[in-house]
C-alpha cells in the first residue's frame, strides 16, 4: 500500500515535467504560428479602435499636431436634436430671395426664437458659433394642419445619414432576400440549364462596386441613358427621370443597384440551405396531395430558418457599412442630403480634415451597428431556440 | 367488373387527361424558363451593356441607346479607340500593377497568417488561448469602416513602434523563408538519392537557400524602393558600407539587410533553444537545477550566443530612428493592416477543429514538430477552405475603395478602383473610356469567375451557416 502511494506520488512529481516540455513546446509553437496574426490584428484592429474613442474626444485636425482634448463635445454636437413647434413664420414665397436660411437666436427676452434670415448673417447653423441656439440648423420641417413643426439638429447632416441609413436597410434587406430566396428556388429546380442561370445571377457579385457604379450612373442618365431609355420603349412616353440628381430618386437609384449586385451572394447560401433539406419531406407532402404553396410554407420556409436568420444578420450589418456606392454617387452629382450614409459621412469629414469629428461619427456608427445588432438577437434568438 | 382492357370511352378520357397534364407542364416549365430568362435578362443588361460599349464609338453610344445595338456589338461602330485614348489619358497599367500587387501579396499573405493563427488556436492547448479566441470572433462584428480614420491617423504618423514590428514581421518572414528553403534543399537532397558527405551537403543546402530566396528578396527590396522615391527618408547607411558596397546603400535596402539579420537572429534563437536544452539536461552541472532556473539559464545563454547579429540589428535600427515616416503612398499601408483578418481565421477555425485527433497524435509519435503536422497534415486536408478564403479575400482586396482613398493621393500607388476617379476628370465626351477602364477592370474577373465556377460557388456557401 505504502509503495503504491510512493509510486503514484513519484508519477505525479514527473508528470508535470513531462507535460512542461510538451506544453513548452506548444507555447512556443504556438506564438510562432499564431503570433504574426494576433500581433498584427493587436496593432491594427484592436488598437486603433482604443484610440479611435481618444481621437473623438479631441478637435484634431489631419493637417495640424495633436488636437486639444475637448472632452465629449463632438459628440454633443452630433447627437444634440429637437423637435420645436416654430412661431408664426411669413411663408417663404413671401419673402425677398435672399432670405433663404432660417436660425434660431435668442432674442432681447431671453427666449429660444427662430427668424428668417439672410445668407450675410455670422453664425447661422455653425457649429462654432458662441451662440448655442445659433448652431442648430433645420433637418426637416413640416406642416400639421397648419402649424410649423421642425426636427432641429446641431449637425443635421447626421441625422439624414442616419436616417438614409435606416430607410436603406428596411428596404433592401427584405427585398433582396426574398429576392435571393426566390432566386435560390428557382435555380435549385432539376431542370437542364439551371447552372448557367445560377452562373448568370451570381455575376454581378463579382463585378466591383466602386467600377459599377460609374456604368450605372450612366444607365441613370436623364436624357442619356439606358434605363429611361428602355423605359421609354416599353411605356411609349418619354421618360426623363435624373434618378441620380433628383432627390427623391438618388436613394431608390442606389438601393436598386445594391440589390443587383448583393442578391447573387444570398442566394448561393440560400442555394445551400435549399439543398440540405431531405427530399423525403417533399414526396411526402405531395403524397399527402399538398399544394405546392403548401410544401413551400410548411417544409421550406421552416427549414431554412437558420439560414434566413444567418443571411438577414449579415446583410443587415453590410447594408449598413454602405459606402462606395454613395461616393461615387456623391461624386457623380447625387445631393448629399438624399444620399449620405454614416460612413460615407465619416470619410468625407476625414477627408475635409475634421478627424477628431470623424472619429466621433465612427463611434456613432460603431455603437448604432451594435444596437441593432441586439436588438435583431432579441427577436431571433427565442424562435431558433425552439428548434 | 370487366378486368380486361378498358371501352373506347375510358381510354379516351383517360388519353385527354395525360395530354393536359402533359400540356400544363410543358406550360409551367415555359414560364419558368420564361420568368428566370427575364431575370437573367435583367441581371446582365448592364454587364453587356458595358462592354459593349466599351468597343463602340463614342457618337454610337448614345445613338444605339433606345435599340437592341446597345446589347449586340455592331461590326460598323466597333472600335479600340476608347481604350486606346482612356490608357492614354490615365497610367492604367500603373494602377493594375498596383491593385495586383497588393491582391497577390495581401491573398497570398493572408492565408498564410491566417490559417497558422487558426491551426494554433484549434490544435493546440497553451495559456490565454479561449481568451484570444473570445476576442477574435467579437473582432469579426467590426468593420473596417469603424476604425477606418483612427487607423489613417495611426498610420500617417508612424511610430518606431510601428517600424519595429514592421521589421519583426519582416525578419520572421525571412526566417520562416529560409527554414521551408533548408528543409526543401534536403528533401531535395534525399528524392534524387545524392548522397553528400555532411559538409558539403551543408554548403549545397546554404546555397541553395540563398539563392532561391534572393528573387524575393530582390521583389521586397522593389516594392519598398518604389515607396521611398518620393519621401525624404535620408540614407542612413555607414560611409564605409557604402563606399566598399560599389552602390549606394539607400534606405529599402538597409531595411530589406535589418530584415534579413534579424531573420537570422530568430533562426539562431530557435536552433540555440532547442540545442540547449539537450545540452543543459546532459550537462552534470546544470541538470540539477529546478526547471525554472534551467529555463533562465537557457534564455541567457541564447541571448549571449546570438549577440553579434542582435547588436547589429538594434545597431541599425537605431540609426533609423530619426525617421518616424508615414505609411501614406505606399504598398505596405495598404497591404499589412488588412494581412490578419478575423473572419478568415474563424473560417480556418472551423475546418481544423474537424480533422481528427489522431492524424495529430500519430505525427506526434513519429517525431513531427507542430509546424510539420500544420504543414503536412492540416493544410492538405482542408484545401476547400484554402480556396474559400483565397476567393473571398481576392474580391475584397480587388474592389478596395475606401481605404485607398483615405491614405493615397496622386497617381502613384491608387488602385483600379480609385484610379477610376481620374478619368472621370474630363468633359462629358468620355463615355466610351469610362466604359472602356470598367471593362477592363471586370473581364478579367468574371472570366476568371467563369472558369472557376464551381470553387466561386462553393466557396460563398462554405462561408455561410454551417449548423
Amino acid at each position: 500500500m505504502e509503495n503504491i502511494l510512493e509510486n503514484l506520488k513519484t508519477t505525479a512529481k514527473n508528470i508535470p515535467q513531462q507535460f512542461q516540455h510538451r506544453k513548452g513546446r506548444e507555447f512556443q509553437a504556438a506564438m510562432l504560428l499564431g503570433g504574426p496574426a494576433f500581433i498584427l490584428l493587436f496593432i491594427f484592429m484592436v488598437w486603433p479602435f482604443i484610440k479611435g474613442i481618444e481621437l473623438s474626444r479631441t478637435n484634431q485636425l489631419s493637417t495640424g499636431q495633436q488636437g486639444r482634448n475637448v472632452g465629449w463635445t463632438n459628440f454633443e454636437r452630433l447627437i444634440s436634436i429637437n423637435f420645436i413647434e416654430m412661431p408664426e413664420v411669413p411663408p417663404r414665397d413671401e419673402l425677398p430671395v435672399e432670405f433663404t436660411r432660417s436660425g434660431w437666436y435668442i432674442g432681447s427676452d431671453g427666449e429660444l426664437q427662430f427668424r428668417w434670415r439672410d445668407l450675410e448673417s455670422q453664425g447661422l447653423g455653425r457649429w462654432d458659433s458662441e451662440n448655442e441656439a445659433d448652431q442648430y440648423n433645420i433637418v426637416k420641417m413640416f406642416d400639421i394642419s397648419g402649424t410649423y413643426y421642425a426636427i432641429i439638429a446641431k449637425d443635421p447632416l447626421f441625422w439624414r445619414s442616419l436616417f438614409h441609413n435606416f430607410y436603406f436597410v428596411l428596404l433592401v434587406v427584405p427585398i433582396q432576400t426574398s429576392l435571393a430566396l426566390l432566386l435560390a428556388i428557382l435555380v435549385n429546380q432539376k431542370l437542364k440549364g439551371m447552372n448557367i442561370y445560377r452562373t448568370t445571377y451570381f455575376s454581378p457579385v463579382v463585378t466591383a462596386m466602386a467600377v459599377i457604379t460609374v456604368v450605372w450612373i450612366f444607365m441613370y442618365n436623364p436624357s442619356e441613358g439606358l434605363i429611361n431609355k428602355m423605359l421609354g420603349v416599353i411605356t411609349g412616353q418619354d421618360i426623363t427621370q435624373d434618378w441620380v440628381k433628383d432627390p427623391r430618386s438618388a436613394m431608390p437609384a442606389v438601393m436598386i443597384l445594391s440589390i443587383w449586385q448583393g442578391v447573387g451572394f444570398q442566394m448561393i447560401i440560400y442555394l445551400a440551405g435549399l439543398q440540405d433539406i431531405p427530399e423525403d419531406l417533399y414526396e411526402a407532402a405531395e403524397m399527402d396531395g399538398a399544394s405546392v404553396f403548401s410544401r413551400f410554407r410548411y417544409i421550406t420556409l421552416p427549414m431554412l430558418k437558420n439560414t434566413t436568420i444567418f443571411v438577414v444578420l449579415t446583410t443587415t450589418i453590410l447594408a449598413f457599412r454602405l459606402f462606395d456606392q454613395v461616393q461615387v454617387m456623391v461624386a457623380a452629382g447625387a445631393p448629399q442630403d438624399s444620399v449620405g450614409t454614416i460612413v460615407w459621412y465619416a470619410i468625407q469629414t476625414a477627408q475635409d480634415g475634421f478627424v477628431g469629428k470623424a472619429a466621433s461619427i465612427s463611434i456613432m456608427f460603431v455603437i448604432v451597428v451594435l444596437l441593432v445588432s441586439m436588438l435583431q438577437r432579441v427577436f431571433v434568438r427565442p424562435e431558433s431556440a425552439l428548434d | 367488373m370487366t378486368t380486361h382492357s378498358l371501352t373506347q370511352e375510358q381510354t379516351l378520357a383517360a388519353q385527354r387527361k395525360a395530354r393536359i397534364a402533359m400540356t400544363r407542364k410543358i406550360a409551367s416549365r415555359a414560364t419558368t424558363y420564361g420568368l428566370m430568362t427575364i431575370m437573367a435578362i435583367l441581371f446582365l443588361f448592364p454587364i453587356i451593356f458595358m462592354i459593349v460599349a466599351a468597343f463602340k464609338e463614342e457618337a454610337s453610344i448614345r445613338q444605339d441607346l433606345t435599340s437592341l445595338w446597345a446589347f449586340i456589338p455592331n461590326p460598323d461602330t466597333v472600335t479600340l479607340d476608347n481604350m486606346d485614348d482612356m490608357l492614354n489619358r490615365v497610367p492604367f497599367e500603373q494602377f493594375a500593377t498596383t491593385s495586383l500587387i497588393i491582391t497577390f501579396l495581401s491573398v497570398i499573405g493572408g492565408l498564410f497568417i491566417n490559417s497558422m493563427a487558426a491551426f494554433s488556436l484549434a490544435r493546440l492547448r497553451w495559456f490565454g488561448r479561449s481568451a484570444i479566441l473570445y476576442v477574435i470572433v467579437s473582432l469579426v462584428i467590426i468593420p473596417l469602416e469603424a476604425i477606418a480614420v483612427p487607423l489613417m491617423i495611426q498610420v500617417s504618423d508612424v511610430s518606431p513602434t510601428l517600424n519595429v514590428f514592421l521589421l519583426a514581421l519582416l525578419g520572421g518572414v525571412m526566417a520562416l523563408l529560409w527554414s521551408i528553403l533548408w528543409s526543401a534543399s534536403d528533401a531535395i537532397l534525399n528524392r534524387y538519392g545524392i548522397d553528400l558527405p555532411k559538409a558539403a551537403a551543408y554548403v549545397f543546402r546554404g546555397i541553395f537557400t540563398l539563392i532561391i530566396s534572393f528573387p524575393i528578396e530582390l521583389t521586397v527590396y522593389y516594392l519598398f524602393k518604389q515607396s521611398t522615391q518620393e519621401s525624404n527618408w535620408r540614407e542612413f547607411a555607414p560611409s564605409w558600407l557604402n563606399d566598399n558596397l560599389g552602390f549606394t546603400a539607400d534606405y529599402p535596402f538597409m531595411f530589406i539587410l535589418m530584415a534579413a539579420l534579424a531573420g537570422a537572429t530568430i533562426l539562431v534563437w530557435r536552433y540555440s533553444w532547442g540545442r540547449l536544452g539537450t545540452v543543459i539536461e546532459q550537462n552534470q552541472q546544470t541538470a540539477d537545477l529546478s526547471p525554472a532556473m534551467q529555463n533562465l539559464t537557457r534564455l541567457i545563454a541564447t541571448v549571449l550566443i546570438a549577440l553579434p547579429l542582435e547588436f547589429l540589428v538594434i545597431y541599425l535600427f537605431s540609426k533609423m530612428q530619426g525617421s518616424a515616416q508615414s505609411w501614406f503612398n505606399t504598398y505596405h499601408v495598404m497591404i499589412v493592416p488588412f494581412l490578419a483578418d478575423p473572419f478568415s481565421i474563424f473560417l480556418f477555425y472551423q475546418f481544423f477543429i474537424g480533422i481528427p485527433k489522431d492524424f495529430d497524435e500519430a505525427a506526434t509519435v513519429d517525431g513531427a514538430s507542430h509546424f510539420r503536422i500544420y504543414w503536412d497534415i492540416a493544410v492538405p486536408l482542408t484545401r476547400p477552405v484554402f480556396a474559400t478564403v483565397a476567393i473571398l479575400q481576392f474580391l475584397r482586396f480587388w474592389s478596395f475603395f475606401m481605404w485607398p482613398l483615405l491614405v493615397t493621393q496622386g497617381t502613384d500607388f491608387a488602385p483600379l478602383m480609385v484610379g477610376m476617379g481620374f478619368l472621370r476628370q474630363g468633359n462629358e465626351q468620355t463615355l466610351g473610356q469610362e466604359m472602356g477602364y470598367a471593362a477592363l477592370v471586370t473581364i478579367p474577373v468574371l472570366i476568371t469567375f467563369l472558369v472557376f465556377q464551381s470553387w466561386f460557388v462553393r466557396s460563398v456557401s462554405s462561408s455561410g451557416v454551417k449548423g
